[in-house]
């Protein structure tokens, strides 16, 4: 996995070499996360309800302080395994890692990446709360753009309107199992390191001590998204033709595998493209956390009541 | 005569797959089917107040003994409408409007709420509507 260095290492390249000087690495840490995130979702899995999630979490929160604990380091430990899964991707594909990865391996970390958006995604949904339901309505509503199979991927995806179980199954089991077998045959091996799990376990328990994730009453008329898809949030304001961007995903995805079949130049050139689209999308989400209220209407944080 | 036997394999192989996927898509259509079948109307009393009133994904707008019923599920991409502002029907996930009888106001939805087939039950004092899909 470790690329030939650059003769002249750019910027990016620069900034991981310091970082991994002090730090595991960018994938060491993502692994060291997912093994967080399995274990405490384990746990979790104990007092959750998926019959009547949002009572059975609201029962967590309130009465079970231990819980909610768990509950807040599965958060942030996913969150942190997104973080540094897309940081690992963003390095190896400063060094030309994709040259050096055999290309079935590949192909499959590629197809990685749609399932580590619905294990995100369907953790949002399992909340139950409003903002869950309305992400399941919003999913529900891109995957019925897709044409032909619409009807038989949404169900094979999201399950019945008003029942949890096939998104739960997905959850805990299809896209976790997916990616953690994907994950041990990209790094060759199956336990983290454990410096890396250690820094995984203290930066989660650290976020939850400063915010346990709440949950959406209902009567909070600001919904949103995941923070990771603010910026989706914001896109889908502005287009009426949701499909195009489920079209638009699936060209990155292709874009991104055939990166190791492309000549140097047009491969670099398309990973300025992808980086300068991160960085827009980014910019994306600061809007729709800082700008967006009620009803996705423009507001300032000043003047938030 | 290894390297015919391994081409073989993979045709029957990818024969068997896409024949997998046709029988595992019609499992899916039935099973969808049959769960449409068990779908039962939704029923709400007559003497809900004037004016609109949300019921889950279906909004009703009762105007004297005249009943519109319509879908409260956004023409964008599904999200349930379920509260006004500044007198029209807003999606809270990404905007859109909809005037209080479900015609599109401001976008990015592209059409109107859809309307919903109801009929009037005597007997039983009670609205009957057909649930959205």
């Amino acid at each position: 996995m470790n690329s030939p260095p650059d003769d002249h290492p750019h910027l990016l390249s620069r900034f991981f070499d310091s970082w991994n000087r002090l730090f595991p690495s960018g994938g060491l840490l993502c692994l060291g996360a997912l093994w967080v995130a399995i274990v405490s979702g384990i746990v979790l899995a104990l007092p959750y309800d998926m019959t009547k999630p949002y009572d059975s979490l609201q029962v967590i929160l309130i009465a079970n302080p231990a819980g909610a604990f768990f509950r807040a380091i599965h958060y942030w430990s996913a969150d942190l395994f997104l973080i540094f899964a897309s940081w690992h991707l963003i390095e190896q594909l400063s060094r030309r890692g994709e040259q050096e990865v055999p290309k079935g391996i590949w192909l499959r970390l590629v197809l990685s990446i749609p399932f580590i958006l619905y294990v995100m995604i369907s953790g949002f949904i399992l909340k139950g709360d409003r903002e869950g339901t309305l992400a399941r309505q919003v999913l529900g509503g891109l995957l019925g753009t897709v044409p032909v199979v619409a009807k038989t991927i949404r169900f094979i995806t999201l399950g019945l309107p008003d029942n949890l179980s096939v998104i739960y199954l997905h959850h805990i089991a299809t896209s976790t199992l997916v990616i953690l077998i994907i994950s041990i045959e990209h790094a060759r091996r199956i336990w983290p390191e454990w410096r890396s799990f250690i820094y995984m376990l203290s930066l989660s328990v650290i976020l939850s001590a400063f915010e346990i994730p709440s949950l959406h009453d209902g009567l909070n008329p600001v919904v949103k998204g995941p923070w990771y898809m603010l910026g989706l949030q914001e896109v889908l304001h502005w287009t009426s033709y949701p499909g195009w961007i489920l079209a638009f995903g699936a060209l990155v995805l292709l874009l991104l595998y055939g990166l190791p079949f492309m000549p140097v130049p047009w491969s670099q050139q398309i990973k300025r493209g992808m980086l300068l689209l991160l960085v827009l999308y980014l910019a994306l989400i600061i809007v729709g956390w800082l700008f967006r209220g009620a009803n996705w209407q423009w507001v300032t944080p000043w003047a938030r009541p | 005569m290894d390297h015919r036997r391994r081409r073989f394999l993979r045709w029957v192989g990818g024969g068997l797959l896409v024949m997998l996927l046709v029988f595992f898509r019609s499992a899916v259509k039935g099973h969808r089917l049959y769960l449409k079948q068990q779908q039962k109307p939704l029923r709400l009393p007559l003497d809900l107040p004037e004016g609109l009133s949300f019921h889950g994904k279906v909004i009703v707008v009762r105007d004297g003994d005249e009943y519109h019923v319509f879908s409260a599920r956004c023409a964008h991409l599904g999200c349930i409408v379920d509260r006004t502002d500044k007198d029209t029907l807003v999606c809270p996930c990404h905007g859109s409007r909809y005037s209080l009888n479900g015609r599109l106001l401001q976008g990015p939805a592209t059409h109107d709420l859809v309307p919903l087939r109801f009929r009037i039950d005597s007997k039983e004092n009670s609205l009957v509507i057909e649930q959205p899909a």
